[in-house]
C-alpha cells in the first residue's frame, strides 16, 4: 500500500503531515484518522451528498465536494470545513452560536433522523457563499435551490424544510439577491 | 464523555439470563446533550418561549455532527475500552444453485491479511447459533448450497484500517474468493404462515353480531402440500371453526358470481403487484463491539430499534455458546439512529458483529458500506394478490371482498407471519365490507429477508384496494369521492375481522373536503387548461384515502417523571428516538399536567423500570383468558413487561403512559402540596389549572411549580410517579390504594418516588405501589387483530410527459387526521417524508428479485432510484390537518398511514392522464415510456 504524506487546515486547525494510504477516501480519513464522524457516509460512491464537506478555494470561495469519492490527496494544503466547524465553539469546545444555515434548519424542523443533515448544511453554506459572490436574480431562488441542493438525498422529511430554511437565509441575508431578469 | 467512566456501578444491571448478567449503558447521545443542557442560552434552548417548541430538543447534537449515533462511535470514543480499533468484513454469497466450496484466499492482497477467519466451522466448534428467530446457518457451512441470495459465508477481522480497507478492496466485487461446485436443486419450504378472514355479516347489519367472524368464531389454518397452503375443503354450517368458515368463504364466492352473473354487482377483478423495495435508511448499519476478556465482560454498541430483545437474544447466543463461561456481563449501548423505517427492527446484523466481536482480540467494528447493506438489509415484503371487489350497481354500496395474497418473506422468517397477517386485515381500508374472504400466505423464497418495513404489510394491500376503488367508479360512473363517501366505515361498524375500532372514524369529513377541493372539483378544466397550455404533456389528477392500523395488540409503554426539589422536570421513557420527534413530544406533553415541559428526557430507558418488579408469562398474543385471570391475581404480574419501538408507536401508546405519570403525579404529588400552601385540604383537583407557568384556583394566589415542588420535597412527598401500562386495543386498568383512599388508572403497575436526590430517574429511588385489582383486557381481543386507525388522503396532480414517461407532480393536497397533535412541525415533517416515500414507491424504488436483485451485492443508489427534490412537490404541497375532533381526542400514530393514499392517488392520476392502468408498481417513467410508445422498441 503505497503512502502519500497529507496535510490541511481541518476546520481551523492544521492537520499533518500524516503519512496515508495513497488510495484512502477524504471520508475514511475524516473518520479514522480524525476521529471527526459528523461527516456521514450515505452511499459511499457520490451520489447521495451526505458526506459533502467544504473546500476554500485560492479566492476564499467555498467549494462543496464529495469526500466518499475523492481521496484525501486531493485536500493536501488546502482549507477544509466540516459540520463541526460551522458552528461557534467556546475554549471548551462547547456551541456558543450557530450558523445561519444551521439555525434555519432548527428552526424549520427541517431533519428528522439528522443523517443527511451534515451534508446539507455543507451544501447550503458554500450556496450562500457563492451567492454573495455572485447574486442570483430573485425570481430563480428555487431553482437556485433546487441546482444546488437538488441531489442531495433526505429519506424522511421530503427535503420540503430544508429547501424552505435555505430560501429563509438567502431572502433574509442582504445581498444575496439582485432584480428579476 | 464527562461524568461516565467504565466502572461496572456506572451500569445498570437489567437482568440475568442464564447466569450472564446483561447491563443497560447510558444511551450514548444522552452524554452530548446532557452536556449541552448546561450551556444553554435562550437561542439554544429548544423550547424556546412560544406554545411551539423553538426546534427538536435533539437539534443542535444533530445540525452540529456531535457524536450520537452508533455509527460515530470508535473504540477510543467509549470510555474504559481497548483504545485500538478493528475491524471486520463479511463475505457473503451473491449466488444461489451451486454448493459453496470453501474459498481461494489467494485473492487477499498479502499486506491486508486478516487476522482471524470465522466460517460456519468456527461457529460450531464454538457452538455459536443464531437466535431461533432468525433461524439457521449464521454462516454457511462448506458443502452447502447458499439458502438466498447474499448469505454470508465467513468473516474477516483485521487489526487495522488500511489492512481492512485495502482488503475490502480487493473482496467485495471478486468473483473468485468464494469457490461454488456442482448446481443444486432450488431451497423450497412451506410458507411461513398462513391466514384467513372471513366474515359475514349478521342480519343486524354492521353493528349487529355477525354470522361468521375472526373475532366472534376464532382462526383456523390450512395444512401445507408441495409447499402451498391447502385450506380445509369440509364446509358445514353448524360445525368446527373452519367448516363453518368455508361455509361461509363458499357462500360468499356462489354470491358473488351469481349475483354479478344475474347483473347486479359490478365486479372489479384483478392482479395487483408490489415490488421489493429497500428502507434505505441514510445510516447504513453498524455494531461495535469489544470482548473485555480480562474483565470477562462484552461491550457491545449497536444501531437498532429494538435494543431489549437484542440484549435478551445476546445473552442467549452466549450462553449456549462456547463462550458462556467466558463471559459473565454483557454491556449494551444504544444509541440514536440515522433513520430505520423499520429496516433496523430485529434486523439479523447485530448478531454478526456480536460474534465478530467474541472472536477479535481488541474491539471490532462491523460497519456496512451501501452495497452490503442492500445486500444483507431487511426489505420490503412484496405482494402479490388476486382480489375481487363486487359492488351493488344500483347503490354503489360494497358487497363482497375476495382477496388471495402471497407475500414473499425471503430467506428468513423475520416478522413475515405478522406481516402477512396485517396486511390481510388492512386491505379493507375505510370501508365497510358486509362480506369478505380475504387469505394471506407468507412464503419462502431465496430472495434477502424481508422485515417490518414502514407500513408493515398495510402499504401493499390498501394501494390494491384503492386502485380497484377509483377502477370501480370509473367503470360505474360514480364519482370517486362519492363511490367512497357511500362505503365508509362509521364509528361502531365492524371491521373484517368484526371488530369495531376503538377510535370515532371521521372519514366523512376528510372525504368531503377533498370533495369541495378545486384540483377536485375542477379537475377537467385544469386538465384541459394545462394540456393546451403543455403540448406533449398528459395531466391527470388522482384521489386516494388510507387509513392505518397502528399498534401491536401488545402494547406495553413505560414513563417516569419526577420533578426536583427546584421545580425542575425529568422524564424517562421506554419508547426510542428513531428521529421523529419523541424526545420533543413526550416532554412538551408534560405541559398541560404539569405546567411546563420536561426539562430533560431519557429515551430508550430500560433499566430503570425494574422498580415496578413486573414479571410476565406467556405469550401475550397466544394466553388464554383462564391464564391471564389467575396470573393477574399476583399484583406484579404483567402480560408484557416491555415493547419495542415499532413505527407509529410513539404518539398514542408512549404518550398515554406519559399522561399517566403525569396525571399520577399531578394528584399525588404537586396537590397534596398545594393543599397545604393554600391551607385548603379540600381542594378539588378538577378545579386547578395551569396559566403561565403557575397553578391557579379560583381567587388563590397562583403556585409556581418551583413552590409547589419546595414543598414536596421538604415534606417527604411525593415527588416522582413511574407508570407501566398494557393495551390489548384496550387499555387495562388496575386500583390502587394510597393513603387510604382508592385510585384507578389505565395502568397496571406503579411506583412512587417520596424525597430523592437523584437529577434523572432511577430505579433505586421508587418504592412499587402494588395493585389491589386489575382488569386486563380480554384474551379473545387477539382475534381482533386491529382496532386503532388514523387516516388520511391525498389529492394529486401529475403532469406526464408523453415522449419519456417522467411524470412530475403539479400539486399535491394531503388530509390528516391524527387526533390531537403534539408538536404540529412534527407531524409536518413526517407527511412531507411520507409523501416522497410514497412517491418513490410510487414511481421510482425498485429491487428486481433473485440474481439480479440487491442480494447479488451490486446495488447502490446510483441504481436504485430513491425521490429526489426534483421528483417531490417541495414548493408545492399543502397539508390539511383536521381540527381535533375534541379535547380528548387521542395523539394518533402516523408514521406510516401517510405514503399509503399517496401511491394510489399517483396511479390513479397517471390513469386519468394517459388512459393506461397500472396494478404492478412502480410506475416507472420507463415503464410508462414504453406503455405509451409501443412502437418504440
Amino acid at each position: 500500500m503505497a503512502k502519500i504524506p497529507v496535510s490541511m487546515i481541518v476546520n481551523g486547525e492544521k492537520v499533518g503531515p500524516l503519512e496515508v494510504a495513497e488510495y484512502t477516501s477524504m471520508l475514511d480519513f475524516l473518520h479514522e484518522y480524525l476521529n471527526l464522524t459528523g461527516t456521514k457516509l450515505g452511499c459511499g460512491i457520490g451520489v447521495c451528498h451526505a458526506c459533502t464537506i467544504v473546500v476554500e478555494g485560492e479566492d476564499g470561495a467555498l467549494e462543496p465536494v464529495r469526500s466518499c469519492i475523492n481521496n484525501v490527496g486531493r485536500f493536501n494544503g488546502k482549507v477544509v470545513t466540516t459540520v463541526e466547524g460551522q458552528a461557534e465553539l467556546d475554549a471548551a469546545g462547547e456551541v456558543v452560536a450557530l450558523s445561519p444555515v444551521q439555525q434555519a434548519f432548527l428552526r424549520n424542523f427541517s431533519f428528522q433522523c439528522g443523517w443527511c443533515t451534515a451534508g446539507f448544511v455543507n451544501g447550503a453554506t458554500a450556496l450562500i457563499d457563492r451567492l454573495k459572490r455572485d447574486p442570483a436574480p430573485a425570481d430563480k431562488v428555487e431553482e437556485v435551490i433546487g441546482e444546488a441542493l437538488g441531489e442531495h438525498i433526505c429519506r424522511c422529511t421530503g427535503y420540503v424544510r430544508y429547501f424552505r430554511a435555505v430560501r429563509e437565509v438567502i431572502e433574509s441575508t442582504p445581498g444575496l439577491l439582485k432584480e428579476a431578469e | 464523555m464527562e461524568g461516565f467512566h467504565a466502572d461496572r456501578r456506572n451500569f445498570i444491571k437489567l437482568c440475568t439470563v442464564a447466569g450472564i448478567t446483561v447491563f443497560a449503558a447510558p444511551a450514548l447521545w444522552q452524554m452530548g446533550s446532557a452536556r449541552q443542557a448546561q450551556i444553554a442560552s435562550d437561542n439554544l434552548n429548544w423550547r424556546g418561549a412560544g406554545p411551539a417548541p423553538a426546534f427538536r430538543s435533539d437539534g443542535i447534537s444533530k445540525v452540529t455532527g456531535q457524536k450520537i449515533f452508533g455509527r460515530d462511535f470508535r473504540a477510543r470514543d467509549m470510555p474504559g475500552w481497548k483504545q485500538q480499533q478493528h475491524y471486520a468484513f463479511v463475505l457473503r454469497c451473491n449466488r444461489v444453485g451451486r454448493s459453496f466450496n470453501g474459498f481461494d484466499w489467494g485473492q487477499l492482497p498479502a499486506e491486508a491479511q486478516p487476522y482471524v477467519k470465522i466460517t460456519a466451522r468456527t461457529l460450531a466448534e464454538k457452538q455459536l447459533k443464531l437466535p431461533p428467530f432468525y433461524g439457521e446457518a449464521m454462516l454457511l457451512p462448506e458443502g452447502d448450497s447458499p439458502q438466498y441470495y447474499g448469505h454470508a459465508v465467513a468473516m474477516l477481522l483485521f487489526d487495522d484500517f488500511e489492512k481492512y480497507a485495502a482488503a475490502k478492496q480487493a473482496l467485495q466485487f471478486n468473483q473468485q474468493v468464494i469457490r461454488y461446485g456442482d448446481q443444486t436443486p432450488p431451497i423450497e419450504r412451506d410458507p411461513y404462515a398462513s391466514w384467513r378472514i372471513i366474515r359475514v355479516e349478521g342480519p343486524q347489519g354492521p353493528e349487529g353480531e355477525d354470522l361468521y367472524s375472526p373475532l366472534q368464531d376464532g382462526l383456523f389454518f390450512p395444512s401445507y402440500q408441495d409447499h402451498k397452503a391447502q385450506w380445509p375443503r369440509v364446509a358445514n354450517q353448524t360445525g368446527s371453526v373452519s367448516e363453518r368458515g368455508i361455509y361461509y368463504a363458499q357462500q360468499i364466492r356462489s354470491q358473488t358470481e351469481s349475483e354479478a352473473g344475474s347483473g347486479n354487482w359490478h365486479l372489479v377483478r384483478g392482479e395487483y403487484k408490489t415490488q421489493i423495495v429497500d428502507p434505505m435508511m441514510m445510516e447504513p448499519e453498524t455494531a461495535n463491539v469489544w470482548f473485555d476478556s480480562d474483565q470477562r465482560t462484552l461491550h457491545v454498541v449497536i444501531t437498532c430499534q429494538s435494543p431489549q430483545d437484542f440484549q435478551e437474544f445476546a445473552a442467549h447466543v452466549i450462553a449456549e455458546s462456547a463462550f458462556a463461561g467466558k463471559i459473565k456481563n454483557i454491556v449494551v449501548h444504544s444509541s440514536v439512529i440515522g433513520g430505520g423505517f423499520g429496516g433496523k427492527d430485529h434486523s439479523i446484523f447485530p448478531y454478526y458483529g456480536l460474534v465478530a466481536g467474541l472472536f477479535g482480540s481488541a474491539p471490532v467494528r462491523l460497519a456496512n458500506n451501501r452495497f452490503e447493506q442492500f445486500q444483507s438489509g431487511l426489505k420490503r415484503h412484496p405482494f402479490h394478490m388476486r382480489n375481487t371487489l363486487a359492488i351493488d350497481k344500483e347503490t354503489g354500496k360494497f358487497q363482497s371482498l375476495i382477496a388471495e395474497m402471497q407475500a414473499d418473506g425471503g430467506g428468513r422468517q423475520n416478522f413475515s407471519p405478522s406481516i402477512a397477517m396485517v396486511g390481510a386485515s388492512a386491505i379493507q381500508s375505510i370501508y365497510y365490507l358486509p362480506r369478505n374472504d380475504i387469505s394471506a400466505v407468507a412464503n419462502h423464497s431465496m430472495n434477502m429477508d424481508s422485515g417490518s418495513m414502514r407500513g408493515y404489510g398495510t402499504l401493499q394491500t390498501m394501494t390494491a384496494m384503492e386502485m380497484m376503488v377509483n377502477q370501480a367508479a370509473e367503470e360505474l360512473g360514480i364519482d370517486p369521492i362519492e363511490l367512497r363517501l357511500r362505503n365508509a366505515s362509521q364509528t361502531g361498524w365492524r371491521n373484517t375481522q368484526g371488530a369495531i375500532p376503538k377510535v370515532g372514524v371521521r372519514y366523512r369529513e376528510l372525504l368531503e373536503r377533498a370533495r369541495n377541493h378545486p384540483m377536485w372539483r375542477e379537475r377537467g378544466e385544469r386538465k384541459k387548461a394545462f394540456e393546451r397550455e403543455h403540448p406533449g404533456f398528459l395531466f391527470g389528477t388522482g384521489y386516494a384515502i388510507a387509513t392505518k392500523d397502528y399498534g401491536t395488540g401488545a402494547a406495553a409503554p413505560s414513563a417516569a417523571i419526577q420533578f426536583d426539589s427546584a421545580g425542575r422536570l425529568s422524564m424517562a421513557v421506554e419508547y426510542m428516538e428513531m428521529g421523529t420527534g419523541i424526545s420533543t413530544s413526550q416532554s412538551l406533553l408534560l405541559e398541560t399536567v404539569l405546567g411546563r415541559a420536561a426539562d430533560h428526557c431519557v429515551v430508550g430507558e430500560v433499566d430503570a423500570w425494574h422498580a415496578l418488579q413486573q414479571f410476565q408469562t406467556e405469550s401475550p398474543y397466544t394466553m388464554s383468558q383462564q391464564h391471564q385471570d389467575q396470573q393477574s391475581g399476583d399484583p406484579l404480574w404483567t402480560p408484557v413487561t416491555a415493547m419495542a419501538s415499532a413505527a407509529s408507536m410513539s404518539s398514542y401508546f408512549q404518550s398515554h403512559a406519559t399522561q399517566q405519570a403525569a396525571e399520577i403525579l399531578l394528584q399525588q404529588g404537586l396537590l397534596p402540596a398545594a393543599r397545604r400552601l393554600w391551607k385548603k385540604e379540600d381542594l378539588d383537583g378538577a378545579q386547578v389549572q395551569w396559566r403561565d407557568g403557575k397553578l391557579h384556583h379560583a381567587d388563590l394566589p397562583p403556585l409556581a411549580l418551583t413552590e409547589l415542588a419546595a414543598e414536596a420535597h421538604r415534606n417527604g412527598g411525593v415527588t416522582g410517579a413511574m407508570v407501566h401500562s398494557f393495551n390489548r386495543w384496550e387499555w387495562a386498568e388496575a386500583d390502587f390504594e394510597l393513603d387510604g383512599q382508592k385510585q384507578a388508572w389505565s395502568i397496571d403497575g406503579l411506583a412512587l418516588r417520596r424525597g430523592g436526590t437523584a437529577e434523572k430517574v432511577s430505579a433505586d429511588e421508587y418504592q412499587v405501589e402494588k395493585r389491589t385489582a386489575v382488569r386486563y383486557p380480554e384474551a379473545a381481543l387477539n382475534n381482533a387483530m386491529v382496532t386503532y386507525y388514523a387516516p388520511t388522503a391525498a389529492l394529486v396532480e401529475v403532469a406526464v410527459n408523453a415522449g419519456t414517461g417522467e411524470v412530475r407532480i403539479h400539486g399535491l393536497q394531503n388530509y390528516m387526521d391524527c387526533g390531537r397533535t403534539i408538536v404540529r412541525q412534527l407531524v409536518e415533517g413526517q407527511i412531507e417524508g411520507g409523501v416522497a416515500m410514497g412517491i418513490g414507491h410510487a414511481l421510482y424504488e425498485v429491487l428486481p428479485p433473485l440474481a439480479q436483485g440487491a442480494g447479488n451485492g451490486t446495488w447502490n443508489l446510483n441504481r436504485y432510484q430513491v425521490p429526489l427534490a426534483k421528483h417531490v412537490p417541495v414548493w408545492n404541497q399543502q397539508h390539511d390537518i383536521l381540527p381535533p375532533a375534541s379535547e380528548k381526542d387521542p395523539h394518533k400514530g402516523i408514521a406510516e398511514v401517510v405514503m399509503i393514499p399517496i401511491v394510489a392517488a399517483l396511479a390513479e392520476a397517471v390513469y386519468q392522464a394517459t388512459g393506461q392502468r397500472f396494478n404492478e408498481l412502480p410506475i416507472t417513467p420507463e415503464k410508462l415510456h414504453r406503455a405509451l410508445n409501443p412502437q418504440v422498441l
